[in-house]
């Protein structure tokens, strides 16, 4: 490159510092030669380039420039909250319905063989009965105590059944006393001529084998109110022989009854437990041939197994 | 860049910056403002700031928030007047430096920051042309010029590098 009048002075530095070849540097030299003004210049910095010196100068607000690295953290602490919040309640929901299923699960596997057994029997027993209508009624010559050891159990309100010599004697005319439940007479099968009336407990199986075809929903605090309200017709059932659980009325026969006095506890039952977590978690009911469910954010199906005799 | 890494440039470039919009603009308002903003334009842009680069690229917004400023006048809202220079050889020569920094101030702003770039910070041309988006070439012209007229203000100084 030519050096001349218009670009020297982007070379006077290089000049000076000595970082020019030396090519150009000769070039240099021979331009400073042939014009006075620039050797002035050039040469007085020659005798020393003067430098600022660096003041120290300390920010006063330097505090307000830092930046605190816990942002992250407390996003991520935001939005797992609601997530184990969620999933707390879920777990609850869980824990309430799995009592409430197992506690149906123990009367589902012991109530319809009872019901089963019932309806067989009350089918031999409307047949016996058909005979002994004309045999006179024999006094009482030993006292029998009913066998309940086939009944199921159940959880947590299993009540002793009375002892035999503690239950009344049925009225004779109650016995022979048209076929309607309560005043349908039970076959004396043994022959004591004795007849027991199974109270409370044999009336909660006959009630509870109603929930064969109830709902999922159907909770533990239905059925504890559908027995308390059912407790009031012992006559239903009577145990004749210690071995086979009579009962001359199909357990079904109250349904109509019985789904009015669940339809209130059972809209209170799994759908209240569910309502808290149905706006955060999605919830759907299913139904098929066999199964009752509910299905809790496409993970978790509760089944329930269902009954159509 | 990392939380971390951006409070290591905090605190090893905030006085930097600082002395560099202080000394250009004479106001400390206005070069706590050039600091604070060109900061947060450092942890905007975070994500794209080359490793390594953290100074040039604090230089460089604060270089642009000053010409800004100057273009708006603010540089004349001075809160410490300028100790203006009168040449004279017979300084002694401790005060040859506070006499060059007063003088500064009556370089044009070009000059001035290429200069203070170059002493202050001790920038090479050629990242003196990367901060202040000029060629090499007009870098070095500017501090000729700049020297040139320190150099005839101050007379014939000791402080020589």
């Amino acid at each position: 490159m030519k050096i001349d009048k218009g670009n020297y002075q982007e070379f006077a530095l290089d000049y000076l510092e000595d970082n020019m070849p030396d090519g150009e540097k000769m070039e240099f030299e021979k331009f400073l030669a042939q014009d006075e003004n620039a050797r002035n210049e050039v040469c007085s910095l020659a005798s020393g380039i003067p430098v600022l010196d660096a003041t120290e100068e300390i920010y006063p607000d330097k505090k307000s420039l830092y930046r605190k690295p816990s942002g992250g953290r407390k996003f991520l602490h935001r939005a797992v909250y609601p997530a184990g919040a969620a999933a707390a309640v879920l777990l609850a929901v869980l824990m309430l319905w799995r009592n409430d299923d197992t506690a149906v699960a123990v009367e589902e596997g012991a109530v319809p063989e009872t019901s089963e057994t019932a309806v067989a029997v009350n089918t031999e027993t409307m047949a016996a009965l058909s005979q002994k209508e004309s045999m006179p009624t024999e006094p009482a010559t030993d006292t029998v105590k009913p066998n309940f050891t086939q009944l199921p159990a159940q959880k947590g309100e299993e009540k002793p059944l009375p002892e035999n010599k503690d239950i009344p004697e049925e009225p004779a005319e109650a016995k022979t006393s048209g076929a309607v439940a309560p005043a349908i007479p039970v076959r004396d099968t043994d022959g004591t001529g004795e007849d027991y009336q199974a109270p409370v407990m044999a009336e909660t199986e006959a009630v509870i084998s109603g929930y064969m075809l109830a709902e999922v929903e159907e909770d533990m605090a239905e059925a504890v109110a559908v027995t308390a309200q059912s407790v009031a017709v012992p006559e239903d059932i009577r145990i004749s022989d210690g071995q086979e659980l009579l009962t001359a009325v199909d357990p079904f026969a109250g349904m109509e009854q019985r789904e009015d006095i669940r339809k209130e506890p059972l809209r209170k039952g799994l759908s209240a437990l569910l309502r808290p977590v149905e706006n955060m978690i999605p919830i759907d009911r299913f139904e098929d041939n066999d199964t009752k469910g509910v299905e809790i954010a496409s993970l978790i199906r509760i089944t329930k197994r269902t009954r159509k005799d | 860049m990392t939380v971390s890494e951006y409070n290591k440039c905090v605190e090893a470039y905030s006085d930097n910056i600082y002395r560099f919009a202080l000394k250009s603009l004479t106001n400390r308002e206005s070069a706590q403002d050039v600091v604070q903003d060109s900061f947060l334009k450092l942890w905007e842009n975070r994500g794209s700031v080359i490793r390594g680069k953290e100074k040039s690229y604090l230089f460089t917004v604060a270089y642009h928030f000053i010409i800004n400023l100057v273009r708006q006048g603010k540089r004349y809202a001075s809160d410490e007047p300028a100790q203006h220079l009168h040449g004279r050889n017979d300084r002694p020569a401790e005060d040859v430096a506070e006499i060059m920094n007063a003088f500064l101030d009556k370089l044009p702003a070009m000059q001035k920051h290429v200069v203070l770039l170059r002493d202050y910070e001790g920038y090479s041309y050629r990242e003196i042309a990367d901060i202040t988006s000029l060629t090499e070439a007009q870098v070095k012209v500017y501090i000729f010029r700049a020297r040139v007229a320190l150099k005839k203000s101050i007379g014939d100084i000791n402080h020589i590098l």
